[in-house]
């Protein structure tokens, strides 16, 4: 019973989350220029058009080339600093990782955590 | 703050680093370090209760067997967090992929990202099931590149043997 709730729950929250992607596919087989949903009429024209018309490349390598470049220079520039608080045990950091372990058993962490499966290492383990 | 008369080309002026302001708004640079600098905390956040849950012991062995902390960093640290590295990854990825108003406001039409090619279609040109289109196809593009990124991040988390 628990865990057929727990599956209607969850399918639930799928159908919600990508509800707009269905809404947006459905808009693109439209078979005349208009946003109706459902669709009226079935046709690929839109797409065939995607792949005729390419004006599309030059924003698609720009849109590539920039998440690519600004994902990694996050990274490179978070990554130390992430360590570097967890090394140093900087003070203010100890608030962060408490919001982030109220957060953890909020969401049903907590049991593991206590049993000592989870933040075996934790030095900010609220006393 | 990349523009000229608000922007810190005034500062460099002021300084004595350049000559005149210049605007440094409408770019490919600019669109690249304003999305870097909102994905920065973001990947601070993701990365940093994985980092706090680091073993101590691991990096102190390191240490004992002579690495120095640089060393510690990149040959244990790094492999160790490589999962975590990927995820966050992926998550700024598709976040920058979607990203809308940076790119409309610090780009001209050379440097418009994707998602303002579908907004422009959708709004401007009010052609919404060619939006659509454009839309489907960019997301198929998006998975393909997140799976593949998947896959060579467990192929080379296994080639490591962490």
């Amino acid at each position: 019973m628990i865990r057929f709730a727990r599956n209607l729950f969850y399918t639930a929250v799928l159908v919600v989350l990508s509800a707009p992607l269905f809404i947006v596919a459905g808009v693109s087989v439209n078979e005349k220029k208009f946003m109706i949903f459902p669709p009226r009429g079935f046709s690929f024209r839109w797409f065939t058009e995607v792949f005729e018309k390419t004006k599309w490349s030059e924003p698609l390598t720009n849109s590539l080339i920039i998440a690519f470049s600004s994902g990694v220079i996050a990274l490179t520039i978070a990554l130390p600093i992430a360590y570097f608080l967890w090394r140093y045990r900087v003070t203010y950091a100890k608030a962060l990782c408490h919001r982030v372990d109220a957060l953890r058993s909020a969401a049903g962490y907590h049991r593991a955590g206590h049993a000592g499966l989870l933040d075996r290492a934790s030095p900010y383990r609220p006393a | 703050m990349l523009s000229k008369p608000a922007g810190i080309s005034n500062l460099f002026v002021l300084l004595g680093f350049m000559e005149k302001s210049t605007s440094w708004a409408r770019g490919y640079w600019s669109v690249l370090i304003a999305l870097t600098w909102f994905n920065l905390p973001l990947a601070v956040l993701i990365q940093y209760p994985n980092c706090s849950r680091l073993d101590r012991e691991i990096t102190e062995a390191a240490m004992t067997l002579g690495a120095s902390p640089v060393r510690t960093f990149f040959t244990v640290v790094v492999p160790i967090l490589q999962p975590t590295i990927l995820t966050a990854f992926i998550i700024l990825f598709v976040f920058t992929m979607g990203a809308f108003v940076t790119p409309t406001w610090l780009g001209g039409p050379e440097q418009w990202m994707y998602a303002v090619l579908i907004g422009d279609e959708a709004l401007q040109r009010a052609n919404q099931p060619f939006a659509s289109a454009l839309a489907m196809f960019y997301l198929v593009i998006t998975t393909i590149l997140v799976l593949i990124t998947v896959w060579l991040g467990r192929k080379t988390h296994r080639n490591l043997g962490v």
